[in-house]
């Protein structure tokens, strides 16, 4: 059971300390391990790029699988992680995006995940060097179309946020396109991963210092699994991408609970 | 040789093909920042773009393309530019 533990202060100054000491083995400890070992994979002849990507991913999988477990180790947080079973390679993930760790997460519970990430992350120090040897699609890249197609029929599952960035709390921001553009071009099927944290932390208005009053508790729902969306020679492909965009986000707005016109929160969701 | 005012219908004839958009929308003064035009969006106008111009376009040619008259210049001044070849 999510366990939403609610603490004093001296829990929350514990907490914080933790934190602290997370986010510098995250960012120190991560980098280095990520460098020493893309540098063993890069060295590694055997196998062309392909194996050396899936390499990488793998072990970036089971870095953030470990690292997860630490940080609830450590009474920072709490998840649940359901439907893994129902995960399927060369599938489209679609998720919502309320919190930082989202990603961490998903990458912890998908053995070979590609990702369609921001061209910020190619920049920040701290995801630069994971980003570029898993070899994740930026998506302003001007074929970035052609090598999502390429990952999903090479058997990675892509995870993709069509909401381009983190959701406001309680609510769910526009969906971009790109999404459906991808699932429509590739035929892949497409599976959305909702994701809840209550209460919410690392979230788009909240600095990484802040502490939240209780330990926070993250829920991960894989869904069974969509047929492909083919793309229709006779109608625009814009219309089609927009129709699929507008179902996809109903649907997350349905799931989570959030308005649909406005896309805030209807109602207070426990963990 | 085209005049303005045709290639604006043109243009928003296919804008309203492309992404449901109706002419009350692509005014001349039009941003297409507020049209939700995406960048997969304007590759698939330029597509149609091309068509219609029968000519090579290149992203340079729309680069500082903000409205939706911008666009008409665009293509006024490619089409121009064979007349005067």
């Amino acid at each position: 059971m999510c366990g939403c533990a609610e603490g004093g202060r001296w829990d929350r100054w514990r907490r914080g300390a933790l934190t602290g000491l997370a986010f510098l083995l995250f960012g120190v400890g991560g980098a280095l391990l990520a460098s020493i070992v893309a540098v063993s994979v890069v060295l590694d002849l055997r196998g062309g790029a392909l194996r050396r990507k899936a390499r990488m991913r793998r072990v970036l999988h089971r870095i953030f699988r470990l690292f997860v477990r630490m940080l609830r180790a450590w009474g920072l947080l709490d998840f649940r992680w359901e439907g893994l079973d129902r995960l399927r390679p060369g599938a489209l993930v679609i998720a919502n995006h309320p919190s930082l760790l989202d990603v961490v997460f998903l990458i912890a519970m998908i053995p070979n995940a590609d990702c369609v990430v921001r061209a910020g992350l190619r920049r920040s120090p701290l995801t630069a060097l994971p980003v570029r040897v898993a070899g994740f699609i930026l998506n302003d890249h001007p074929a970035m179309l052609e090598r999502a197609r390429r990952s999903l029929a090479e058997g990675a599952t892509l995870i993709i946020f069509p909401e381009g960035s983190r959701s406001p709390p309680g609510a769910l921001r526009p969906f971009q396109r790109g999404a459906a553009h991808i699932a429509l071009a590739s035929g892949a099927l497409v599976q959305a991963v909702t994701i809840r944290c209550a209460p919410p932390v690392l979230t788009k208005h909240s600095r990484w210092y802040h502490v939240p009053p209780a330990r926070p508790c993250f829920r991960f729902t894989v869904h069974p699994a969509w047929p492909p969306q083919r793309l229709d020679p006779e109608r625009p492909a814009g219309r089609q991408a927009r129709d699929l965009t507008a179902r996809w986000r109903a649907w997350f707005a349905s799931e989570l609970g959030l308005d649909t016109a406005t896309g805030s929160r209807a109602a207070e969701r426990a963990c | 040789m085209h005049s303005k005012e045709a290639i604006h219908r043109h243009i928003q004839d296919i804008m309203q093909e492309l992404f449901d958009l109706p002419p009350e929308r692509t005014g001349l003064d039009a941003q297409l920042a507020d049209l939700d035009i995406d960048s997969i969006d304007a590759v698939d106008m330029m597509v149609r773009l091309k068509d219609f111009t029968q000519k090579r376009l290149s992203p340079d040619d729309f680069k500082h393309v903000r409205t939706v008259g911008d666009i008409v210049d665009a293509v006024h001044r490619l089409l121009g530019d064979d007349a005067a070849a």
